[in-house]
């Protein structure tokens, strides 16, 4: 009996010890995150509306799960939320406390640091201590400078000033801004954050309406740092603001002409010729266009990608001009010259959908037919993941626009089984459901789609449409 | 020879069952086996997303379907798929194994022998071969008809319907093939012979072969009825109802192979004794 005993626990045992050496970590921190958000959805949705003794139940799991799993990566956000939360309801001492945690509990996560300070701060300005906030926001800034909070900071100081009509000290506060990035992009030209510096420089000119003094700062940086990114970058905005904001496109493709020649083989550059045959485009210059985009054909031959996006502007330009035959030549010619990129796959239906406005049905059908063997053929052929998944997205829409839905269902669920790490695979899912309720009419299938949408992606953009439509889905399908 | 169709031999299979589970329990060893590697095997997708199993499953499991599946509460979508990869994989080496000792056992049973558990994986493993090869034979048949009929089905749109029709499929399919094992194990038969074997006792006990198929596996009803409610009751009571869920499933599948093997196996045996009768 007890050696029967001793053998059952000696079975037993590895088991035993696997399932709990399982237990905790990371996963057993979102089980119960998700629990707790589940349990107390309400009072984390809206804590301002929240009767006292929900809020506190709230509050009192997300901090259980702070204490247990400090070390979980989600814990740091926990942290800064129960801070927001007691910040909403206006109880701005337990919002400083909660919020001065994340500081000391999580000094390695900067950005969330930065946010927690930024939110001390805001604490103040909310009890009109403008002095005190600005002690806060100045720590950022001294404390977590590179941080996407701490280099806005001076930007939000500065507008602060402005809102207030205290003009003085506005105007110091944005040069102060200016002087701040223009020395972060001297000291590192080379640093990935430049683009968001020269955007900040740009934002601190902006408000007060000093596009001029913005292009002359911009330009003096691409003198200063002429072997840097942020060279072609600068010119590239000054470009922008002419052509966008100050309405001057014979300025904007100048600038556009320095980068192209300053900088030939630099993605900027490549992409200024783009955008000189793009703004001729939008003048309705179609034939002028179509020598700018000539120009990339024999400039980068060897730059596949450019060159479609190229030839399919030219196309489309045709095609906006209404002409068709000419537009049709182009697009041929993107799909002969330049088979394995993007652009070229989308031409069948980019013909179709020509075929479709003008009212053409014999021709729409006839392009249907060849789209959908053509994509076919290339999924046949495998030429990587991405073209497939993009190949087999078309192919649904093809079926769509035939208005075979069952084809279209198999296709997009190829999609998600073939491709389940394309993002293309989580609007395949939600686009089955949108079949099967708009044109199958089985509302109970369509459901089922949209549920497991919110299950699989609950931060999808798109969840939140999800969750709507499920709660407003009729019953009435075929299968109720 | 031909044997007359004897509309009580379902009762004396059902009598004669539950006497052999009776006197001689170890019989349901196997079956009791197969059970418990599936449920290890689903804990161990179960515990996949955490260490030390995410180690080794983690890695497949974000290849194949994305690194969202090895979080909470997402895991619990793919569990049921995963589970019925494995366990298919599997049951051509634990399934095949253990239905040919759980037939050896219950021959040994009814001869009024002991059963003796060595002897019977002695003899499954000497037939192994064979023995795959109709399994696998009696898969790819189910496969291919409701692969097929999917075709057909598609278009109604009705998971239920669909199931209904693949559930018909699966009955028939094994109806034909129910003792082509046992014939294996028994007999000694090669595969071909097994198979006509099976198909010959089907025609001469259809009945009791539809009714020893059929009401066990009709359990599998409720059970896929509860698999189809699933995601809606991931969200009204928790996902982890989908642990329970195929916890459950074992437990029925479990029935069901004690169920048909065991009573087609001792149709077979009375069958034979009928046989040798005769004979002399």
């Amino acid at each position: 009996m007890r050696n029967n005993r001793y053998r059952l626990t000696g079975t037993l045992l590895p088991f035993l010890l696997l399932f709990f050496s399982a237990c905790g970590g990371s996963y057993d921190a979102e089980k119960i995150f998700w629990h707790a958000g589940r349990k107390h959805a309400a009072a984390l949705k809206d804590p301002v509306q929240a009767d006292e003794a929900r809020f506190s139940e709230a509050v009192s799991a997300l901090k259980k799960i702070v204490a247990r799993y400090p070390s979980w990566e989600d814990s740091g956000d926990i942290q800064f939320l129960i801070g927001q939360m007691y910040g909403m309801r206006k109880d701005f001492k337990r919002a400083h406390e909660e919020l001065t945690r994340v500081v000391t509990n999580f000094p390695q996560e900067h950005e969330l640091c930065a946010r927690s300070l930024f939110g001390i701060g805001s604490i103040y300005e909310n009890q009109d201590n403008w002095k005190g906030a600005l002690a806060q926001y100045q720590q950022v800034i001294d404390r977590y400078p590179t941080t996407m909070t701490g280099l806005q900071m001076p930007l939000y100081i500065a507008n602060y000033y402005r809102t207030h009509g205290l003009k003085e000290e506005a105007a110091r506060a944005y040069l102060s801004a200016r002087n701040n990035y223009s020395n972060l992009i001297d000291i590192n030209p080379y640093d990935k954050q430049v683009p968001v510096l020269q955007y900040l420089l740009i934002a601190s000119y902006a408000w007060q309406n000093q596009w001029g003094e913005a292009i002359a700062a911009l330009e003096d940086m691409a003198r200063k740092h002429p072997q840097s990114e942020a060279a072609p970058a600068g010119l590239y905005r000054v470009a922008m603001i002419y052509q966008e904001v100050l309405k001057k496109p014979e300025k904007a493709v100048a600038v556009y002409r320095e980068i192209i020649e300053n900088y030939p083989k630099s993605r900027l550059g490549k992409n200024a010729q783009l955008e000189i045959g793009s703004l001729s485009l939008f003048q309705g210059k179609v034939d002028q266009a179509q020598v700018e985009f000539n120009e990339i054909f024999q400039k980068y031959p060897e730059d596949a990608s450019l060159c479609a996006v190229a030839q399919l502007a030219v196309a489309s330009g045709y095609e906006k001009a209404g002409r068709w035959e000419e537009a049709l030549k182009e697009y041929r010619k993107l799909q002969s010259d330049y088979p394995d990129t993007l652009e070229a796959l989308q031409v069948p239906l980019l013909i179709a959908r020509h075929y479709q406005k003008q009212n053409q049905p014999a021709e729409l059908r006839k392009v249907l037919d060849e789209a959908a063997a053509h994509y076919t053929q290339i999924i046949a052929k495998k030429p990587g993941p991405r073209i497939e998944a993009v190949a087999q997205e078309y192919l649904a829409g093809t079926y769509s626009m035939q208005g075979e839905w069952e084809e279209a269902i198999k296709a997009l669920n190829v999609l998600r089984t073939r491709y389940p790490n394309d993002p293309r695979a989580e609007i395949a899912l939600l686009t089955m459901g949108v079949i099967y309720q708009e044109e199958l009419k089985d509302t109970r299938k369509a459901a089922e789609l949209y549920l497991r949408f919110v299950q699989e992606y609950p931060k999808h953009s798109m969840a939140g449409v999800a969750r709507e439509i499920l709660k407003h889905l009729q019953p009435g399908g075929r299968d109720q | 020879m031909r044997v007359a169709i004897n509309p009580g031999v379902l009762p004396a299979i059902v009598k004669k069952v539950m006497a052999l589970f009776k006197r001689y329990p170890v019989i349901l060893v196997p079956f009791l086996a197969i059970a418990i590697f599936d449920f290890v095997v689903l804990m161990a997708l179960f515990l996949a997303p955490r260490p030390p199993l995410s180690s080794a499953l983690a890695p497949v499991i974000r290849a194949f379907w994305g690194e969202r599946f090895l979080h909470y509460p997402v895991n619990f979508l793919i569990l049921p798929q995963l589970f019925n990869y494995f366990r298919n994989a599997a049951s051509f080496v634990v399934g095949v194994v253990c239905t040919g000792i759980s037939v050896a056992l219950i021959m040994q049973a009814y001869q009024g022998v002991v059963p003796q558990v060595f002897g019977g994986i002695k003899k499954t493993l000497k037939r192994y071969v064979r023995l795959v090869a109709v399994w696998g034979m009696i898969f790819i048949v189910i496969l291919a008809a409701t692969k097929t009929l999917g075709h057909f089905t598609h278009s109604l749109h009705s998971a239920r319907l669909t199931f209904g029709l693949d559930f018909l499929v699966s009955i028939t399919v094994q109806m034909l093939f129910v003792f082509a094992i046992p014939s294996i194990i028994i007999e000694n038969k090669k595969i071909s012979l097994s198979v006509v074997r099976s198909l010959a006792l089907f025609k001469n006990y259809p009945l009791a072969t539809f009714a020893l198929v059929c009401i066990p596996s009709l359990l599998f009803i409720p059970v896929t009825y509860f698999h189809f409610k699933l995601p809606v009751l991931m969200e009204s009571v928790a996902p982890e109802i989908v642990l329970y869920a195929l916890i459950a499933r074992i437990a029925v599948i479990a029935v069901i192979d004690l169920a048909v093997t065991t009573s087609a196996t001792v149709l077979l045996l009375m069958h034979r004794e009928k046989e040798n009768r005769g004979a002399a």
